[in-house]
């Protein structure tokens, strides 16, 4: 066998190191067309249409039970309830309670995690609590709190709250316990001041497994909103569900599952947008990795 | 508590380069992280200048084995970080650090974020990043013990380089007496655990030193004369290591 002619890309510094670059971003030269094949989202965008294609029509052949509708349909209960403004109003109640009680939660859980992390005697304090309380359902709490509060909305942003604060502070105190110890090393090598240490090594550091958490954070306040508003029967998204289908109103009750899905997808795809900013130099990382 | 290091008495001359080379596990990382002020010494005295030496400081830059860039930041924000800590301007501490890295070869490579090198250009740019806050000694911990034997021969003729152009104090461990002998002016050899220093061999090749010189019977010579004095150490410690 002979190789002839071989060439390769030569690095800057001129020695035939292998720089294992990973191809992050399609370059100029390549094509849309190119692009197209390479990128993933065409084929799944596909796959989706499909699957939304074959529910549509077996729904319009009548091979569905009466009470599924067909993508049309909720499409059309979305527009005619959003219009009446059933919706808006149920949509703007929810979120305003999920909100408040994710931001608390998954805050409240970032910011002690982070303490735990960083400091054995709040750790001490605090872990053997949180692994205690860590198996519990938080919506189980619901009723108790709503002897206290009052079937009300700072009972619901409470328990919102509570289910929110778990995975953000396990995955913060993760996130701290799991640095590397030699990036310390350098910055005391370096001098750095406490303060330097935190925002510029021990946070940066933990932030891919800290975004991990607050995601799952968010994912289950839109768990805990639909269930307490399915309890409480406080107007919102969930009460709607809940409400609708005992009305055997189906339309209804699909129009507001969308809104939630949509809102829920909405809500995580912004996180992990502004999560890529500081996260973008770990990301390669496992890219390279994998 | 282990008894890592006993009685080593050593005098390191300024813009000396000092290997120490010893059998694995006989407390050379020990001593080196001691002069860092990473661990203290049970017993004795560590001096830069005649100022004694209790924790680390800017003063003696440590390079680590498995070269921590920080991954969150381009290759050239993690060189500037030292001089950013010592209060240097943003726009200052960028353009110094794309000398620096100009100099330990990794022109072009500013903006890529460290997974996209490779182990021997991450541990360049950490030699980069040690040498921004202007130590007046480097430290370095096996620094190519985890690259290809081709890179680190690389690495090798770099070092020897980037020493000659900064005119800095270096000292250097090792257990691969070739890189010992090419790279010091002076070799001290450890005993096994333990640790104590069984020998200070001048390494008597001329400079600047290329790939010529590790091809040389000197160096050969060299060669021998250390594992002839290293060989029983490592058996008597029951490990194997290859020369």
């Amino acid at each position: 066998m002979t190789v002839d002619n071989v060439a390769i890309e030569q690095t800057p510094s001129g020695d035939a190191e292998c720089t294992g670059r990973p191809r992050l971003a399609p370059g100029p030269r390549q094509g849309v067309l190119q692009r197209a094949v390479t990128a993933r989202w065409p084929v799944a965008v596909l796959f989706t249409g499909c699957l939304v294609g074959v529910w549509q029509i077996s729904g319009v052949l009548g091979r569905l039970p009466p009470y599924v509708l067909t993508p049309a349909q909720i499409v059309g209960a979305v527009w005619s309830y959003a219009v009446d403004g059933t919706l808006l109003g149920a949509t703007v109640d929810s979120l305003r309670r999920l909100a408040v009680g994710f931001a608390v939660g998954a805050g409240l859980g970032v910011t002690v995690g982070l303490l735990a992390g960083m400091m054995r005697p709040v750790n001490a304090l605090v872990s053997p609590l949180v692994s205690f309380t860590f198996p519990l359902p938080k919506i189980a709490l619901f009723p108790a709190i709503a002897l206290w509060l009052g079937f009300s909305d700072r009972a619901i942003g409470l328990v919102i709250a509570l289910a929110c604060f778990y995975p953000a502070f396990v995955n913060a105190l993760a996130g701290t316990r799991g640095i590397d110890p030699s990036h310390l090393w350098v910055a005391d090598n370096l001098g750095a001041s406490r303060w330097r240490v935190f925002w510029q090594v021990l946070f940066p550091a933990a932030l891919p497994r800290m975004i991990v958490g607050v995601r799952i954070s968010l994912a289950l306040a839109f768990v805990m909103v639909f269930a307490t508003e399915a309890i409480s029967s406080r107007p919102g998204l969930g009460f709607v569900i809940v409400e609708s289908y005992q009305f055997l109103r189906y339309d209804r009750m699909y129009s507001a599952i969308a809104v939630l899905a949509i809102l829920g997808l909405i809500a995580d795809r912004l996180l992990a947008l502004a999560a890529r900013r500081g996260t973008r130099g770990h990301d390669i990382g496992s890219i390279s990795r994998g | 508590m282990v008894h890592a290091l006993s009685a080593v008495d050593l005098d390191v001359t300024e813009r000396e380069f000092l290997t120490i080379l010893g059998p694995s596990g006989c407390g050379k990382s020990t001593l080196l992280h001691i002069i860092g002020g990473f661990e203290t010494a049970t017993d004795g005295l560590v001096e830069v200048r005649g100022r004694p030496i209790s924790k680390p400081g800017r003063d003696r830059g440590m390079v680590f084995q498995q070269a921590p860039l920080f991954p969150w930041r381009t290759v050239v924000r993690n060189v500037a970080w030292p001089m950013e800590i010592a209060g240097h301007s943003r726009q200052a501490a960028l353009a110094r650090s794309r000398e620096l890295l100009a100099m330990v070869g990794l022109h072009g490579f500013d903006n890529s974020y460290p997974a996209e090198l490779s182990g021997g250009m991450r541990q360049r740019a950490c030699i980069a990043r040690t040498l921004a806050h202007e130590p007046e000694v480097l430290l370095m911990d096996e620094p190519f013990g985890a690259l290809d034997a081709l890179t680190r021969e690389v690495m090798q003729e770099e070092l020897n380089r980037i020493w000659q152009g900064a005119g800095i104090t270096v000292i250097f461990v090792t257990h691969d007496i070739n890189e010992a002998v090419f790279l010091g002016d002076r070799t001290a050899v450890m005993s096994a655990r333990p640790g104590r220093i069984l020998d200070v061999i001048d390494i008597d090749l001329p400079r600047p030193r290329s790939i010529e010189v590790k091809k040389s019977h000197e160096l050969l010579a060299y060669h021998n004369q250390l594992w002839d004095r290293l060989r029983d150490e490592v058996r008597g410690s029951g490990q194997e290591t290859h020369p």
